[in-house]
């Protein structure tokens, strides 16, 4: 009873966390630089274990496919399965996985190492809205750069893919191109999947914050922050895509 | 200062990156939805058309000229076809035929229109007068097992 109690009251305080925070826009001149800053540090660095990761898997849906395509004489079909696929699911998912990796850890082991040494209080003697300065930057940092990265896993993989194609399985050029157009809608599929990307980078960036700012200050506070933000984000961004599948009528018309 | 130009250019890049990559895919990797399509709309109605579903194929000839809308049901229970051509070059006479064919013994359903040669063209949402609708094969192997059957008791009574 006490443990639902202390559940109910964390939720309502991770609530009010995230509500204080997107309410505090930026008003000065510092707070934008720190957003770009933020940016550059949260997107621009991802961007190559995007790529890496949308090629990789991009190359090995196609080869999977291909042996099963293959058996019911349909591979010109290969192309629009993969970007089906790809666009629909994998890429949000697995964007939103490895951003929980990096981002997150990386966001809840820096706020908390500064709610341990005290820096918000220091800020606050001093003054200054670290809600302004520190937790809004980083909250919309991450929410622009993870559509971006969603779509760049995307061409990263629809890249490979053709290479995979045209070189390793002999496939004309213009049948893997007829077939991706034809298959996948960008409004429908490519769109879904960019709705959800924008989601999973609020969920991402919220957990990993809310992580950070209420870490308890004993010897393994901190690991504990990094790795629940880790775990909870990555189930967070599975579970929430089931709902907006469910919710948005999934199933191919 | 320095340092702040190059943490601009950066996401400069990174947002411009994500601008044409989201482009490329909407205009090469990607059937354009979010598109006007420059064409017109017809309605063919079916007493059959089991299997055929939306974005089906329409043919001339062999030739993609368009695609199916949607089916639906009419109040006199056929289905009510719309489809789409893609052209608005491209104008049929009003006595076009349509017929649901099927690729293969088992494969997808689509559209073949047949076009007539009559004076008159058919314009937006007009309706095709003259269709066939596509053979179910439950029904066909329903007929030849009755036959089969039939031909059994013949041979059974002449013995």
């Amino acid at each position: 009873m006490s443990s639902m109690y202390a559940f109910c009251d964390r939720l309502g305080l991770s609530f009010r966390f995230i509500m204080r925070v997107l309410a505090s826009y930026p008003s000065r001149r510092v707070h934008v630089k720190q957003i770009l800053e933020q940016i550059y540090r949260l997107g621009n660095e991802t961007v190559l274990i995007i790529l890496v990761a949308g090629s990789f898997i991009g190359m090995v849906i196609t080869l999977q496919g291909f042996t099963n395509l293959a058996k019911y004489g349909a591979e010109s079909e290969i192309s629009g399965l993969t970007a089906y696929s790809i666009y629909r699911e994998l890429a949000p998912v697995l964007t939103g996985i490895l951003v929980a990796g990096r981002v997150g850890s990386l966001l809840a082991a820096e706020i908390g190492m500064m709610q341990i040494n005290q820096q918000f209080m220091c800020l606050e003697m001093l003054g200054i809205n670290a809600n302004r300065l520190i937790l809004f930057p980083r909250l919309l940092a991450v929410i622009v750069s993870m559509p971006i990265l969603n779509t760049l896993f995307c061409l990263s993989a629809i890249m490979s893919s053709n290479v995979v194609c045209t070189v390793g399985l002999g496939l004309p050029e213009g049948m893997f191109w007829n077939s991706l157009q034809y298959q996948t809608l960008f409004m429908l599929d490519f769109m879904h999947g960019l709705k959800k990307s924008f989601v999973f980078g609020i969920i991402v960036a919220w957990i990993a914050l809310f992580q950070g700012m209420y870490t308890s200050k004993d010897r393994l506070g901190l690991a504990h922050a990094t790795t629940t933000t880790v775990v909870s984000a990555s189930l967070f961004v599975l579970a929430i895509d089931y709902v907006i599948t469910a919710i948005s009528g999934g199933v191919m018309v | 200062m320095s340092e702040n130009r190059f943490i601009n250019a950066g996401v400069g890049a990174l947002l411009l990156l994500g601008i044409v990559s989201t482009m490329f895919i909407a205009f090469f990797a990607s059937a354009s939805d979010w598109k006007d399509y420059q064409g017109y709309n017809l309605i063919a109605k079916f007493d059959e058309s089991a299997g055929l579903r939306s974005r089906a194929p329409v043919r001339i000839a062999g030739v993609q000229i368009g695609e199916v809308v949607s089916v639906s049901l009419t109040e006199n229970y056929q289905a009510n076809v719309l489809i789409r051509i893609d052209s608005t070059d491209l104008m049929l006479a009003t006595d076009t035929s349509a017929n649901i064919y099927t690729e293969g013994l088992l494969g997808v359903r689509y559209i073949a229109l047949s076009p007539g040669f009559d004076e008159t063209l058919l314009k937006h949402n007009d309706s095709i007068e003259q269709t066939s609708s596509g053979f179910v094969l439950e029904n066909l192997i329903g007929q030849v097992m009755v036959q089969a059957g039939l031909q059994d008791e013949v041979t059974d009574e002449t013995r």
